[in-house]
């Protein structure tokens, strides 16, 4: 029963992110109606009467802020979890072939690191730097980074003690190229399976500091803000806060059946 | 045991002085100083220069490092820019609405996860298993600000049941102020149920094949109470660790749920501090999460220490 509920999982996964992707990247050269044109006239039309989706309080198409959001949104987590994940990767593999002290270090710092969320050092960098895209992709990354340093580290000391790696060490290989031939490739199935399911999160936070005025700087549409302003329009426009809220939970849950999906495939005996 | 206990609560003061440092350390190096951006950019120089030293900007950074460590240990946070009351008052103020926020969000959190995650344990496989899973997969990826929207637009905006947000304190009495508070938890709540479903399952499942659990099903214990008073409790110990890693997740929802919910609570008062560029109250608000955090962290691995011998023997 469970072994043929396995790969729907990844299906599923599949078709949200590729519905996600596609939709993103579609709206780099097509929408609806451009999303940042306003129709006051046409202000607060639900879903069907005025575009597919409806329009806002200053008449912009939702459907069309919504592709283009998508974008903006899979664009700043995507450059986070790069960042994060070949930051945390390095910091990991690093205090791997150090250990001692280093791995110490490593570990204790990613425990400080966690302690603070997100969107506090968002906050933060935004007194200094002011809010924007720069300063959410820095401050997701940042939140990132202990749990890439953590998996490898955790998944590069198993690598280590094997036999085949004590040979190579044995036959005075250097370290740095004992990590890339032997280890690196090695772990590299939970590294992708992580970034994966970070992706998720990383969409969900950028959504929560957009929500906050944390994210990129307005016209540029973004699903966090556009809750925010749908908040003043609960009563008369209930689906301004449905659809972007409905964007985000099917995006995070995408990535999330997906990673787990990919992890069933590439490692069965995790299961 | 004394000296674990001891060797644990070093390590947390070292941790709490080393995020301080750093957060220190951080907003020193980042362009622009507290003066300027309390003051904006058409304050003259001698304004600038004079708040500088009335903030003690104009002395080094080791030596204001000191001097704001020494304050916390008197319980002197310095003083809000904009509120002119001690930063000490505030965020105890604002602790009177976050605290018992946090505290009911995972009451709730917990008495959804625990039944839902053994029931999922128990009938493993099954229809149930598979509901269950269904709901943490959602609930994981619900954004709880989001939930919290749709809440206000079911329960105040259509039916009119409970109020829409805000919070006139306490004095106001307990059941008023709880109400007001119930939306917000279970807004919060959520997500956490979610992850510590799962985390419930699994652990349960992992002690259900285990010996003590048969010996108990041997001894002629219904499979219920098997579960419930062998397999559970041992379960505890990855409940507790998970609820104390997602401690931090709790700390940014509380954040955004109090802004949807319009309630002047501690993250509430960080994004006024920001928007009015009150960069001391900030700095204090910061710490003392990522404080909350790292102490709640430790008080969950104590309390391991504590319940569980077999961690003790290792880690001793």
């Amino acid at each position: 029963m469970r072994a043929g509920l396995r790969r729907p999982i990844l299906a599923a996964g599949l078709l949200l992110t590729a519905g996600l992707v596609s939709l993103a990247v579609l709206s780099l050269f097509w929408t609806p109606r451009p999303p940042g044109q306003m129709q006051i006239a046409m202000r607060l039309k639900p879903p069907f009467e005025q575009g597919l989706l409806g329009t806002d309080q200053f008449g912009r198409d939702v459907a069309s802020m919504l592709m283009s959001g998508a974008w903006n949104s899979l664009s700043t987590a995507m450059a986070a979890v790069a960042l994060g994940a070949s930051l945390g990767c390095a910091l990991g593999l690093g205090a791997a072939v150090w250990r001692g002290w280093a791995q110490a270090l490593v570990l204790r710092g990613c425990d400080i690191v966690f302690a603070v969320p997100p969107i506090l050092s968002a906050m933060m960098l935004a007194a200094f730097l002011g809010p924007g895209r720069g300063t959410a992709i820095i401050a997701i990354a940042t939140f990132m980074v202990p749990v890439f340093a953590r998996l490898t580290l955790g998944g590069a000391r198993q690598i280590w003690s094997r036999p085949y790696v004590e040979a190579a060490i044995g036959m005075g290989r250097p370290p740095w190229r004992i990590t890339f031939l032997h280890v690196l490739p090695n772990i590299a199935d939970q590294i992708i399976v992580q970034a994966t399911i970070q992706l998720g999160l990383a969409i969900l936070t950028e959504a929560g500091l957009s929500f906050l005025g944390l994210g990129m700087a307005p016209p540029a549409p973004t699903w966090g803000r556009m809750l925010a302003d749908a908040q003043t329009f609960l009563g008369p426009a209930p689906w301004l806060a449905i659809l972007p809220g409905l964007a985000i939970l099917l995006s995070v849950l995408g990535f999330s059946l997906l990673g787990d999906g990919l992890r069933d495939l590439l490692d069965p005996r995790a299961s | 045991m004394i000296t674990l206990l001891l060797r644990r609560l070093v390590g947390l003061v070292v941790s709490l002085l080393v995020v301080s440092v750093l957060i220190f350390t951080v907003m020193d190096l980042l362009p622009g100083d507290p003066a300027s951006i309390m003051l904006g950019t058409s304050a003259s120089p001698d304004t600038l220069a004079a708040l500088q030293r009335e903030l003690g900007l104009d002395r080094p950074l080791p030596e204001r490092y000191l001097s704001w460590l020494g304050g916390v240990l008197t319980g002197d946070l310095g003083q809000s820019y904009t509120y002119g009351v001690p930063v000490a008052g505030l965020i105890a103020e604002r602790l009177t609405l976050t605290l018992p926020l946090a505290a009911m969000a995972i009451a709730i959190a917990l008495s959804v996860a625990i039944p839902l995650g053994v029931e999922a344990a128990r009938r493993h496989g099954g229809v149930w298993d598979f509901m269950i899973g269904l709901f943490s997969y959602l609930g994981i990826a619900l954004p709880a600000f989001w939930f919290g929207l749709l809440l206000i637009l079911l329960f105040s905006v259509r039916l009119g049941w409970m109020p829409a947000g805000g919070f006139s304190g306490w004095q106001e009495g307990f059941a008023a102020g709880m109400q007001a508070l119930l939306l917000p938890a279970i807004a919060l709540a959520l997500p956490q149920a979610a992850v510590l479903t799962r985390v419930t399952r699994t652990a349960v499942l992992d002690n259900i094949g285990e010996d003590f659990v048969r010996t108990a099903r041997a001894k002629g214990l219904g499979e219920g109470a098997a579960i419930w008073r062998h397999a559970f409790p041992a379960a505890l110990v990855p409940i507790t660790t998970m609820l104390g890693l997602q401690f931090s997740f709790l700390v940014a929802g509380a954040v955004l749920v109090e802004n949807v919910f319009n309630l002047p609570g501690l993250g509430r008062l960080a994004l006024q501090s920001l928007s009015q560029r009150d960069v001391i109250v900030m700095q204090d608000v910061v710490l003392f999460f990522a404080a909350l955090v790292i102490t709640v962290n430790v008080l969950v691995d104590l309390v391991h220490l504590v319940v569980d011998p077999r961690l003790r023997r290792e880690a001793g």
